[in-house]
């Protein structure tokens, strides 16, 4: 009994040692007697310090263990009630808390609001503020500045993203091409740079179609203002074929004044770089004149090679682009003016298969081509709230005059000159009514001229033709686009006319050919056309539904009967996008299109030295279905990414190219028939990031089958040419003085006609490039290409090439460089290449060793 | 006239059971958060939240959002991205990544009714991603300093959370157990704070009574659930392997490898417990 005893006090004891006080408790809304959710339940100390807390939760209870609660107070506190403080010394538990209504005072302090505006912020930077001692060009100094990354190239990124637009004192002189700029102008000429935010380009769209994304306008300190800056690179070397000297070189000027800007670059090189493609528009709309040349004496090309290594010339390139201000509009012109000199020497082996035996004519070329081509491009532009105003006025005067030597079967020298003019002038017009309504008006007006001389001397017998080809174009348009719960809609209408006359005279011909020589066509039209167009978004699928109806009368000066048409071709897109990682998009499309115009030509054009072709003398209509499937999965988490499509396509003409030989010219005409072709292909791609080694891999392969039927020496031929190719690509970036890159492609095709198929003739390409950097200003690259191509069956040209090429920066103003390419001099290429009907065997010619030491001068 | 009345309480009725939660306060914070060349990304946000939910966004952000979740609004949205298609031709590449779209990506709406707190986040650039995470996993240990911030007497508060150690300030004075970005669970607004180093942190540097409605996430059902430290490490592959990840996707950039081996990232994520 005393031991129980005993065990009793011994427990009552150690249970007070432990002793926890349980803090429970409602929190009550004294008004409505609903209990309170998430008001803040706090314990504090003797010393008034938080001991511990809670929130009372769905039921306004709340629970604390405290190990004592002496001098402890009980504070319940919540949003616009008054606080509740209660001493814990003598209450008992649960406790209710009843919360009177009060005010929580709030010091305030305004919450910024960041929000998208119509025109967004303007940041203003001082320059002076920014720039330092080794700071050269404008691009450094905005690299200091918050938010904004300048990269090599001159392209600006605020916040991470690029900019929309880049003025010069508020005039967009350069458009895209603003890296000039950038890396042009020197900061001391800079007095401030202006951030403008949210920066929507076209005022009239302002606040229908927002931007985030940033321009920057540079405002020049006076002195700037009346001066020309200049940077530049020049290079010098030796190259082993064609032998001789070699250069390159680069020049840039610019003047910024108010009112009026100019930049002006020039640029000229016999390295084997393509200067016409840095003078490319790519906002170019394609010409709707629709004319294309007949006369094909061009330069014999290497497909499946970098220019660098096949183009032998001589290029200068001149660019001059300055805008001026007037009023609120401004007004800019491009102009450009290159001069190109190319020279080719080629030996090729032409294979006609016959089904009496083929035909095979060798050849060597020698051509030389010049050509000059000057375009200028006149813009007007008035960028107000209400309307957008684009007038752009584009002329373009080519010169090309080409030269060939051929020998071989039929020796003879042919020269074209075949210029080109051409005007066009695009309006362009955005009106905003009450507010959220816009409509796009648009003419289009363009003439072209292309006429085509082609002189011939075989077996010194002169041949002489001369075609004369121009057409007038005008397009008058206007579009309007509104949205009904989910449903887009958009109609574009208008007027098209056209008017086209050709001529073409070969007066002494071989007598071997039959026909006229003689081509005397005009080819007019005039269309009225609307385009409506559905977009319907559920969820997780969009509908697309596109109809073009028009109406068209076609006349041809008597020559060939009037037509009139009406052409209706609906296609239908489906978009379902079940989850994040997949998407898969069916198109379908069907429809009736007019034939090329400039088929339609009874008489014989003589194309080159052996190739004539005469064109249909009716209008016809040709038709087209086609279907297609492509789905999209990525993985991000993993790094995986792969797509595939799949596309099977009918077209149906009822004329049909007939090909043939009358000694040894090669006669194409067309012939009534029907004529049905039938295309699939596929391809698919998978990608994977290798992130073990900064790095990636890729692995893509495609098939495509293409059958057709043609009329050749009056039989019918029935042709299938299917090929495959396979490509894989691996790089990485695996420390920080070392990077590669690999590349290989595998490629299978064959040619089967009517049943009997040529043998599966391969070509494989393997690139690597390796890159050390040593040291942080010096680079070395050492890249090689292999080339594998199957001439005849189971008979392979190989090639390889090796290039290296070594940078040292010396400082942010002088970079030096020394390149050498085509280290084993390799000079020559063969390949065989099928058309539908022939073969073709060819020996080209390669730049060979190249050395060149270059250095670059920034201001 | 009784059917007008009816027609009333029952618009009355429909209006309730609709009525939507209101905030209490609407705070503005500052990220402390830099971009890998150490430039500070200046990204802000704003927190609305009442005693029971919060949400916390960037305005811009969902104006973004609210904009993509309409037919109208996308239409627009892809017309500014393909003018900014055409300005990266005119400039010779394309970045995919680079065109418009929302900077700052994360929501973060917590509601103390049931403990969870929800964030939604970007992946990649399109591939919108949420996970969800209970309150349990942040407990504070409450110190004794003091310091004002935007005239409010704060107090100290240190925790541990995913891989960082925090310092955070917050004032009973403003009885809201919420804050910035996932913080919460301290008895009172928590108005600044900032990991170990200085490298991560928020700022409250506004702060307003408001009757603004908390909504959730525009387009809430494109999000799909994922483990929060597989988006982190996928995040983190992306970080690490940039022209990997846009060459694996097949698009093809020219970036001299002089400007890759410089961002070798030395910087980590707001979480660090994912590796």
């Amino acid at each position: 009994m005393n031991r129980l005893f005993i065990y009793l006090i011994c427990i009552l004891v150690s249970a007070s040692a432990v002793a926890q006080v349980n803090v429970t408790g409602n929190v009550i809304d004294k008004d409505s007697n609903e209990p309170l959710v998430g008001a803040s339940v706090i314990v504090k100390g003797a010393d008034g310090k938080i001991k511990k807390f809670s929130s009372s939760k769905t039921n306004g209870g709340f629970s604390i263990n405290m190990p004592s609660v002496d001098g402890c107070r009980l504070e319940v506190t919540m949003m616009s009630f008054a606080k509740q403080s209660i001493p814990l010394d003598s209450v008992s538990f649960p406790l209710t808390v009843y919360m009177e209504p009060g005010t929580t005072l709030l010091k305030e302090v305004t919450v910024k609001s960041d929000r998208i505006r119509e025109q967004g912020d303007t940041i203003t930077y001082n320059v002076g503020s920014f720039a330092q001692q080794q700071d050269r060009s404008i691009g450094d100094v905005l690299k200091r500045m918050p938010g904004i990354d300048v990269a090599n190239n001159g392209k600006i990124q605020y916040q991470g993203e690029d900019i929309n637009k880049f003025y010069i004192e508020g005039s967009d002189l350069l458009g895209g091409k603003y890296g000039i700029a950038t890396n042009g102008i020197s900061h001391e000429d800079v007095g401030a740079v202006e951030v403008m935010e949210n920066h929507q380009p076209m005022q009239v769209l302002s606040g229908i179609s927002f931007s985030d994304k940033a321009a920057i306008n540079l405002k020049l300190k006076n002195k700037a203002k009346a001066t020309w800056t200049f940077h530049g690179d020049a290079g010098g070397g030796w190259s082993w074929q064609p032998e001789g000297a070699i250069w390159d070189g680069e020049l840039f000027a610019m003047a910024v004044m108010p009112g009026f800007q100019n930049i002006t670059t020039l640029r000229t090189n016999n390295t084997g770089e393509n200067l016409a493609s840095s003078s490319t528009d790519f906002f170019a709309d394609r010409r709707q004149t629709g004319l294309s040349r007949y006369v094909g004496v061009g330069l014999p090309g290497v497909p499946s090679l970098n220019d660098k290594r096949t183009l032998f010339n001589r290029s200068f390139l001149v660019s001059t682009n300055s805008l001026r201000k007037f009023g609120r509009g401004e007004f800019k012109a491009n102009i450009d003016y290159s001069f190109n000199r190319v020279t080719t020497d080629a030996s090729n082996i032409t294979t006609y298969f016959l089904d009496d035996g083929n035909r095979i004519i060798p050849e060597n070329r020698s051509g030389k081509e010049h050509s000059h081509s000057l375009s200028g491009k006149f813009i007007y532009e008035l960028n107000q709230k209400t309307a957008f105003i684009n007038n752009t006025l584009q002329t373009n005067i080519d010169w090309n005059d080409v030269s060939l030597a051929t020998t071989g079967s039929l020796p003879n020298g042919q020269s074209a000159k075949l210029p080109d003019y051409y005007v066009g002038n695009k309006f362009k017009m955005i009106k905003r009514f009450n507010g959220k309504h816009l409509v796009t008006f648009q003419s289009v007006n363009e003439w072209e001229s292309l006429p085509q001389t082609l002189n011939l001397d075989i077996d010194s017998q002169q041949f002489n033709q001369h075609i004369s080809d121009h057409a007038f174009y005008t397009h008058e348009s206007a579009a309007y686009a509104f949205n009904i719960k989910g449903m887009t809609l958009s109609l574009e209408g208008g007027i098209k006319g056209y008017l086209r006359s050709m001529d073409s005279q070969l007066p002494e011909f071989p007598e071997e050919l039959p026909g006229l020589t003689e081509n005397v066509v005009n080819t007019n039209y005039l269309t009225v056309y609307a385009t409506p167009k559905f977009e319907y978004w559920v969820r997780r699928v969009n509908l697309a539904f596109n109809i073009p109806i028009s109406y068209a009368h076609y006349s041809f000066d008597k020559a060939i009967a009037n037509h009139d048409e009406v052409y209706f071709s609906p296609s239908l897109s489906f978009n379902w996008k079940p989850n994040n990682r997949f998407s898969g998009t069916l198109r379908g499309g069907l429809g009736r299109s007019p034939m090329n115009l400039n088929l339609i030509h009874p008489g014989l054009i003589m194309t080159d030295y052996r190739t004539l072709k005469s064109g249909v003398d009716d209008f016809y209509n040709s038709s087209s279905q086609n279907v297609s499937a492509s789905i999209n999965y990525k993985h991000t988490r993993h790094g995986l990414f792969a797509n595939g499509m799949v596309m099977q396509s009918w077209n149906h003409v009822p004329y049909t190219m007939a090909q043939q030989l009358y000694g040894d010219y090669v006669v194409y005409s067309y012939a009534d028939a029907r004529n049905d072709g039938k295309t699939f292909m596929a391809m698919g791609n998978i990608g994977k990031t290798l992130d073990f080694m900064r790095g990636s891999c890729n692995v893509n392969g495609s098939f495509r089958r293409n059958e057709a039927h043609l009329l050749s020496q009056q039989q019918s031929v029935n042709s299938v040419s299917t090929g495959w190719s396979v490509g894989g690509k691996i790089n990485g970036n695996p420390c920080r003085w070392f990077s590669f890159d690999y590349r290989i492609d595998y490629s299978d095709s064959r040619l089967t006609m009517n049943s009997l198929s040529e043998s599966w003739l391969s070509t494989m390409e393997n690139e690597l490039s390796l890159t050390f950097i040593p040291y942080r200003k010096w680079q070395w690259t050492v890249s090689g290409e292999h080339y594998r191509n199957e001439l005849t069956e189971h008979n392979y040209k190989n090639i390889v090439m090796l290039d290296t090429k070594l940078t040292f920066q010396l400082n942010k103003r002088i970079e030096f460089a020394a390149s050498l390419t085509n280290i084993l001099n390799k000079r020559s290429y063969n390949y065989t290449t099928y058309s539908q009907l022939s073969s073709f065997e060819s020996q080209r010619q390669l730049r060979g060793r190249q050395l060149l030491f270059s250095i670059t001068i920034r201001k | 006239m009784k059917q007008r009345i009816t027609f009333l309480l029952l618009f009355l009725v429909a209006i309730n059971a609709f009525a939507q939660p209101k905030a209490d306060i609407e705070v503005s914070y500052s990220e402390i958060s830099f971009f890998e060349n150490g430039k500070e990304r200046n990204h802000k946000y704003h927190l609305l939240a009442n005693s029971t939910q919060s949400k916390f966004f960037n305005p811009r952000s969902e104006e973004v959002d609210s904009m993509s979740s309409t037919p109208e609004g996308l239409a627009n949205f892809k017309k500014t991205q393909e003018s900014a298609l055409q300005a990266m031709l005119a400039q010779g590449s394309i970045d995919v990544t680079k065109l418009p779209r929302k900077v700052e990506s994360v929501y973060v709406l917590k509601s103390s009714a049931d403990s969870i707190m929800t964030v939604y986040d970007l992946l990649d650039t399109d591939e919108p991603v949420y996970y969800t995470e209970p309150y349990s996993e942040m407990t504070w240990e409450i110190g004794d300093s003091t310091k004002t911030i935007l005239g409010y007497e704060c107090i100290r508060a240190d925790t541990d959370y995913h891989g960082r150690h925090w310092t955070a300030w917050f004032t009973p004075e403003i009885p809201i157990q919420d804050g910035p970005w996932k913080f919460h669970g301290l008895p009172g607004l928590i108005l600044e704070v900032r990991g170990t180093g200085g490298k991560y942190g928020y700022v409250a540097d506004g702060i307003e009574k408001s009757e603004k409605i908390i909504n959730g996430v525009y387009g809430a059902e494109q999000y799909e659930k994922r483990d929060r430290k597989a988006i982190l490490r996928a995040k983190r592959a992306m970080r690490d392997n940039p022209m990997g990840h846009l060459k694996a996707k097949g698009i093809n950039v020219e970036i001299s490898p002089e400007n890759l081996s410089k961002s070798s990232g030395t910087g980590d994520f707001i979480e660090t417990d994912y590796r």
